[in-house]
Order: structure tokens, then sequence, then C-alpha cells
């Protein structure tokens, strides 16, 4: 199932309390990098998740209509707290739904790498570089009596 | 076409399958490997790609439930705390599995003579020494010299490089004057026998992309291949099938495309782990054996061991670098193998220290411990634990108990219609006091490295990797389901070589002595090839 653009927008909007920009906007918000549209397939695999994630992102579009003129995705992030919590307090609180499908496409988006000082690359092939370590950390260990016992 | 019968069949081409193989392939025997899943291939492994946090939980899931890929078989284990964990491929579980390798104590062999518990094993030590040091060989192990908590032992292979986090827990327990010693690791820490060295990737346990994890697709069975094994891959066997004189006659399986094919053979050797493998001797009911192949003893699919985990995860206030090198393959602690009863428990257990993870599996154990909220606070909790974790799991060694068991599921089954198995299993006391002790001496060590705070996992559910102890050896046919080789007290052409033979569990992973014990059958077939059905 595809989601209207009004819906991916929606989504973003909802991603991005999800998980926010960092305040020293270092990191971006889950909504502002594009993930909607890869989080809406996620969802889809489990289609009583995605009915519920769009069921609620309609309620909170009839509430941003109906308060504030203008469609959840388009609020004011002021008024989508409000809007929000209000559906929260009603019962219907999606972040846990979106919680898993945007911590895993989030940290793994190659923005959200480079934000955190981390290489935006598979491991493979290139990996990392470990020294050999100081032996010498074993000497104590080295003095001790056998542990084992014979048998 | 005449339907060939070939000397040996062996089923199932996982860690035990292939050095039993390799081993025999010298004999110029006509060796057949029937294996239900396929060639891996590598260059495809999760850790190419972006996603290869996201891979890790989906096609290379440890769990086979999860996985569900087609070669697959569904495990019933909602009656077990521990869930199974398993991968079947050429390769089998080594495709996955961490490749820490540690071998068992001597005092392992005799745990009813020393601590009046569990069984003896019916060979001891010594006898698997040079089985050992053949298969480090084999597997190309890394490691260094001189641990007082072994016999002494030489390793082909440097060892793992400890990295900062495993030099920061390194020197905990040197605070507290306790044992560590770098881990004895299947991981080729230099060019080896063909194999690159590893470059610290990190997530080993999706496959080594890399090649330098001694998975056995890459070690033993390239070398039996090229002497004349043949590897049958999608071939999922149904059952054993009987001669009229008692002994084995081959087996019946189904091919790729869902084929029924027989397959005879003179010796039928099982290897398809300490699940798979009773649940394919259960599966083999003839009048000779109404309740499965090779249980006249009662004791197949009973004594089911596995290793109970208690993890304990530090949170430190300086990154560790704990993403690069081998997830499992660091240090490790046998302060608290050997049995001292002022613990309140019996036996012991080992510990093996756990790097860091990626940014997607920090983030969602976060999530799953509290520690990474959504929302307001989530950064400040992101960066409060990625990359600042460290964690020990204590490896405790399970007491057998008939109680716990794998059978057969009256109504779950695999794609092919064949019943699965169902495991039943509950922790003993002597496991749970263990677990306690190791969770609590963990923070001890953890705090004494420098950790600010610590959570506990215990008993860690996906653990369901070592699976022992199902059709265990002894000399009693009565209580036990094969030799003190391997062989089938009731079915004279018929062995077991994998996990299910393990007559006690230790406190270590067990891979390194499933194959030295694997090595150690073969060399006995082949010591008695004229007189092996006597
Ligand atoms: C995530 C993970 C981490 C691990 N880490 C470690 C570690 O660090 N150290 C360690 O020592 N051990 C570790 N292990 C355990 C280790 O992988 C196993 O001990 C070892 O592979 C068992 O060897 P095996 O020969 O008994 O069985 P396996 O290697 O499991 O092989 C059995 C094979 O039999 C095949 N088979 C089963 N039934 C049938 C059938 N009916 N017909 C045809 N084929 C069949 C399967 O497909 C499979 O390929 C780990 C395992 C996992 C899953
Ligand atoms: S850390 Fe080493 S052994 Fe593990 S996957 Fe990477 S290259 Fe392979």
């Amino acid at each position: 199932m595809s989601l209207s653009d009004d819906e991916l927008r929606g989504l973003s909007a909802l991603l991005n309390e999800v998980i926010p920009p960092s305040a020293d906007g270092r990191m971006p918000g889950a909504g502002e990098i594009g993930l909607a549209p890869r989080i809406a397939r996620d969802l889809a695999r489990q289609e009583v998740v995605l009915d519920a994630v769009l069921t609620g992102l309609g309620t909170l579009d009839r509430l941003a209509r109906g308060e504030c003129g203008a469609a959840f995705g388009a609020l004011l992030a002021e008024d989508r707290k409000r809007i929000l919590a209000q559906v929260a307090e009603a019962g219907t609180d999606l972040a846990p739904l979106l919680a898993f499908p945007a911590y895993l496409a989030y940290y793994e988006h190659p923005k959200v790498l480079v934000a955190l000082g981390l290489d935006a690359r598979p491991p493979h092939p290139v990996g990392y570089e470990l020294e050999p370590f100081d032996q010498r950390l074993l000497e104590s260990v080295r003095r001790r009596a056998r542990l084992y016992r014979e048998a | 076409m005449a339907e060939e019968t070939v000397d040996v069949l062996i089923i199932g081409a996982g860690a035990s399958g292939a050095a039993m193989a390799w081993s025999l392939a010298d004999t110029r025997m006509r060796i057949v490997c029937l294996e239900q899943g396929g060639w891996m291939n590598p260059a495809t492994y999760p850790t190419t790609g972006m996603d290869w946090e996201a891979r890790s939980l989906g096609d290379f899931s440890v769990s086979p439930n999860s996985r569900g890929r087609p070669e697959d078989y569904p495990v019933n284990d909602t009656d077990s705390p521990i869930k199974a964990s398993m991968f079947n491929a050429v390769g089998g579980s080594t495709i996955l599995y961490a490749g820490h390798f540690p071998r068992l104590h001597p005092s392992d062999f005799r745990t009813a003579t020393l601590d009046g518990v569990g069984a003896d094993w019916p060979i001891d030590y010594a006898t698997l020494e040079p089985y050992y040091a053949e298969n480090d060989r084999m597997m190309g192990v890394a490691g260094l010299a001189g641990d007082p908590a072994y016999p002494p032992k030489e390793f082909p292979l440097p060892p793992v490089p400890l990295g900062k986090l495993g030099e920061t827990l390194a020197a905990g327990f040197n605070q507290l004057g306790w044992h560590w010693w770098p881990s004895d690791s299947a991981i080729a820490t230099q060019p080896y026998r063909g194999r690159d060295r590893c470059v610290n990737l990190g997530p080993c346990i999706s496959g080594c992309s890399q090649g330098a994890k001694a998975s056995t697709d890459i070690t033993y069975w390239p070398e039996a291949v090229r002497q004349g094994v043949e590897v049958r891959t999608g071939c999922r066997v149904r059952e054993i099938l009987m001669r009229d004189d008692g002994m084995a006659d081959g087996v019946i399986y189904y091919d790729a495309e869902g084929n029924e094919c027989r397959q005879r053979a003179e010796i039928v050797i099982v290897a398809c782990n300490g699940i798979g493998t009773p649940r394919l001797l259960l599966n083999s009911k003839s009048s000779a054996f109404p309740d499965g192949i090779a249980n006249r003893s009662g004791l197949v699919g009973k004594n089911l061991m596995f290793h109970p985990y208690g993890m304990v995860v530090g949170f430190f206030d300086d990154p560790l670098d704990g993403y690069k090198g081998p997830t499992g393959c660091s240090i490790m602690s046998q302060e608290f193998y050997e049995t001292d009863l002022s613990r309140g428990f019996v036996r012991g257990y080992s510990f093996e220290a756990v790097r860091g993870m990626g940014p997607v599996s920090s983030a969602l154990s976060g999530m799953g411990a509290g520690r990474i909220p959504w929302g307001e606070g989530h950064h400040e909790g992101f960066r409060s634990v990625f990359n600042r974790t460290a964690s020990l799991l204590a490896i405790c060694e399970d007491l057998a108990e008939e109680r716990n068991r794998v059978t057969l599921d009256p109504e779950l089954t695999d794609s092919n219609g064949i019943p699965a198995p169902k495991l039943d299993y509950r922790l003993s006391e002597n496991s749970q006091k263990m677990l306690a002790h190791g969770v609590e001496r963990a923070k001890e060590v953890l705090e004494a490295a420098g950790a600010r705070e610590t959570d506990v996992n215990s008993p860690l559910s996906v653990a369901g990797w070592h699976l022992m102890g199902t059709a265990r050896m002894g000399t009693d046919p009565q209580r036990s389901v094969v030799n003190e080789w391997g062989r089938s007290h009731d079915v004279r052409n018929l062995f077991i070589i994998d996990g299910s033979i393990f007559v006690t569990s230790g406190g270590v992973n067990p891979t390194s002595t499933i194959q030295a014990l694997a090595l150690y059958v073969a060399d006995r077939m082949k010591q008695n090839l004229a007189t092996l059905f006597d």
C-alpha cells in the first residue's frame, strides 16, 4: 500500500517527534532525512501496525485541520506537540509503534552516521585497525598457580 | 539407474560433519554428506551493506523461527526460557558463531568422580588433546600460550587484539586479582591457509564476509571436497531406515525440489546438532525401534543442556571503540570455573567479554532497557550508550537432567511435513545460583573497570546456541545412546558425532570439543575399519 503525499508528510512530522533534531543542531530529526517512505514500506510488512499508524495519522490530521486549519504535516512544532498530546491522552500514542522502525532506519542512514563521527560505509571491506595488546597487562595472571584440576 | 550404496553417509555439514568428512576422506571411501541448507556466499553477508544491523534481525537472525529461510525448520521453544539458535547451511551454525574457542577442562570429563554430580565421560582430556590440537590447526585458532587455567597448549596464530574495550576490562580483572586471558579464537589474525586476516569488522555473528572467521564451509569443507567427498545441498533427511539384520540401511530425504529420494549407505553418521539429531532419531521409527532409532535406552532427546548465560552490560563514561574487533572474542576469565562449594553451587562458569554494538543495535537495546527514550532526551540517551558499553557473559555449566528434553511436536512441521522438535527446559536451582553469582561478580569487574552503571539480562533468552547432551556417550547401553567412540549401542553402523554426545556441558563454548570429538571418532573408525561393526 503506498501512502499519499499528505500521509507521508504527516509521517515525517511524527518521525520528528520520535527522534527530534538535537538541541545543538548536530543530529537531524528522523523526519528530516527522507525516512518516511522506507518506514512506510517496513510498516507494510505488518498490516495491523500500518493500519494503526494510518488511522492515527488520519485522526491527527482531522484535529489539526479543525483546530489550526492546516494538515498535521504542515503544523508548527508547538501545535504539533499539542495535537499529539491530545491524541495520546485519548489513548492513541503512535510513538511506540514507530520507535522500532524509526530507530532501525535512522541509525543506518549515512547522514546520521557522519553526524555521529562514523564513516558512512558498511563495515566490510575496510574494517578497522587495532593494535596488538600490551602483554605486560598479563604479568600478575602469569604469576598465578595452576587454576585447573588434574583429572 | 541402479541405486548406489555409498560407504559413508554423513547427515549435516556443520562443525562436526565437516571435521568427520575431512578426516575420513583419506580412506578413499565413497563419502556423501546430505545437508538441508546450501553453500553460503560471503559476498552477500550483511556486513557488506549499510543495512547490516537490520539484516542480523532478519534473514541472518540467530533464531530459525524468526529467520524462516526455506532451509530452516521451526523449533517449538515456547516451553523453554532459553530459545533455540542455529544456522542451517554448509558450515552449519559456524556460519553465525562468534568463534570463541576454548577447550573443556580436564575436570569436565570427571564431574561424578570429582564433584559427585553428572556422569563421567568414557574418555578424558588427554584422549582428546591431540584432536583439539589438530582441530586448532585446521580451523586456524588464535590465542596465547601460558594460560594457568589450562594444561599447556600452543596456537597456530597470535591472539586477537583486545582493543581499548578488552584492555579496560582486563584492568578491572587485574584490580580484583582475578584470572583473565586473551580468548582462544577461531579467527585468522594473520592470513592463514588461503584465508584473509580479520579486519575487525565486529559483527562476526552475522557471517564473516572477510573469510577470517573459521566457519567450516571455508576450512574443512574445501579440503574434504578436493579429496572427493560429495556434499549434496538442499537435501533434508526425513528418517534413517533399518535393515532386517539390525543395521541402518540409509536414509529417506527430500531434495531441493521436494522429491522424496533414498540413499543407501554402509555407515550412517549423524551430525545435525543437539536439536536436529534427536529430532531425526525420534522421527526414524521402525518395528525394531518404535520410539526412534538407537533409542532402546529411552535417552534420545533427554538431558538437553544449554549453557545458561548471565549477561551484564557496563556503561562507561569514555568511548571504548567497542564496535571495532570480533564481537565475542577479546578476553575470557575462568576465575570461577572449578568447583568451590562455598559459593553455594557445584561446578562453575567462564566469563566471555563482549565488545560493543553498532549504532542500530545500541539504539534498539537502549530503547528496550529504557535508556534511550523517543522524543525529548533521545540524543542524550543515545550518547550515553553508544560506544560506551562493554559486557560480560557468565557462561554457566548446565547439569544434565532428563526432564530437559527434545521431543517431537505433535502438530508443528517443517516445509516437507516432517515433525518439528519441541523443547522442554527448566533452569535447575544450581544453574540459578550460578547465574546469580556470575551476575554479581560481573558487576564487580565492570565497576572495577570503571563502569558507572550496569544492566542485567539473565538468563539471556536468545542464547540457546550451545546444544548438548541429547544422545549422550557412555559405556552402559542403559545410561547412554552411543559408546565411547560415538557408535550407537543399538545399531552398529550408526554413529553420532555432534554436541548431542556430550556427557557434561562444562562452562565453555562447545565447538572446539565437538570438532575434537568428531576427529577422534573418525580416527577410531579408521583404526578399526576391519572390525567396525563387531
Ligand atoms: C549465534 C551463534 C553464536 C555461536 N557462538 C559460538 C562460539 O563463539 N563458540 C562456540 O564454540 N560455539 C558457538 N556457537 C555454537 C556452534 O555454532 C555450534 O556448537 C556448532 O556449530 C555445532 O556443531 P554441530 O556440528 O553440532 O551442528 P551445526 O553446526 O549446527 O550443523 C548441523 C547441520 O545439520 C544440518 N541438518 C540438521 N538436520 C538435518 C536434516 N534432517 N537433514 C539434513 N541436514 C540437516 C543443518 O542444516 C546444519 O547445517 C554459536 C552458535 C550460534 C548460532
Ligand atoms: S571481526 Fe574479523 S572475524 Fe569477525 S566478521 Fe570481522 S573480519 Fe570476520
